[in-house]
């Protein structure tokens, strides 16, 4: 790529190869990533939903309100391949000290980012849940090439692809 | 690697024609290379990219699908 990163004006993620995030490297199996998957979905959910409460301007809070429910159907996604993959029901177990809803796509903390989130401009939180998105994308493109079983990385995939989309939505969002 | 490997013709995309490529096909259909060292890796890189150094690249192409386009950086 002519230029190399200094040229690219698109999205970036952060993080070690191994990790991709925090708590990445924990996680091995198919089962564990889809619990990773699963607890960083519901992270993104809740902080989607909230932030979409407290956005004066409608157009904004509708896309984040429909972020969150987006993220609700991969954790329905995410559940169906993991009673696939486990053959139990319900949903996938939590990882040590990775409990759904606890942490945000990129490893930061839901609680602290939602105080972070209070008084900060509608760009200041875009550029967050952009960040946040091609984080989510690096880590289902690197699942999709870790898993053996076909599903998951089928699933993973196309899972990859959703998140593509929800960055169009921010960027051109961002770029009104 | 073969002699005649390193006759290929290489292009050089801009960065826009990288961007419109990876929005159009799946992350299943490229290689995306980053050639950096580690650390430059962490702070930023494009997603879904593999972390491969320039000094390791040699050693490692069996890690790249040959039969797929491949895009360094």
């Amino acid at each position: 790529m002519e230029g190399g990163i200094q040229a690219w004006n698109g999205v970036v993620a952060e993080g070690v190869y191994e990790a991709g995030l925090a708590y990445f490297s924990r996680a091995s199996r198919a089962e564990e990533l889809i619990s990773l998957s699963f607890a960083l979905e519901e992270g993104n959910r809740v902080f989607y939903e909230r932030i979409s409460q407290d956005l004066k301007e409608e157009d904004a809070a509708s896309i984040f309100r429909s972020m969150g429910q987006a993220e609700e159907r991969h954790k329905e996604t995410l559940r169906e391949l993991h009673a696939r993959v486990s053959g139990k029901g319900g949903n996938p177990a939590h990882l040590e000290g990775m409990e759904a809803g606890g942490f945000l796509e990129g490893g930061a903390p839901l609680k602290e980012t939602l105080e972070w989130a209070k008084g900060k401009t509608l760009e200041e939180i875009l550029e967050l849940a952009i960040a946040m998105e091609a984080n989510a994308l690096d880590r289902y493109i690197k699942m999709g090439r870790t898993v053996v079983d076909d599903r998951s990385r089928e699933v993973f995939l196309a899972l990859s692809l959703e998140e593509q989309k929800h960055l169009e939505r921010m960027t051109s969002l961002l770029n009104r | 690697m073969e002699l005649s490997d390193y006759y290929q013709p290489v292009s050089t995309w801009t960065a826009e024609e990288v961007r419109v490529f990876l929005r159009e096909g799946s992350a299943e259909s490229y290689n995306l290379v980053d050639v950096r060292q580690p650390g430059e890796y962490e702070s930023e890189h494009l997603p879904g990219a593999r972390l491969i150094p320039i000094a390791e690249l040699t050693d490692r192409l069996g890690d790249l699908d040959r039969s797929k386009a491949t895009i360094t950086y």
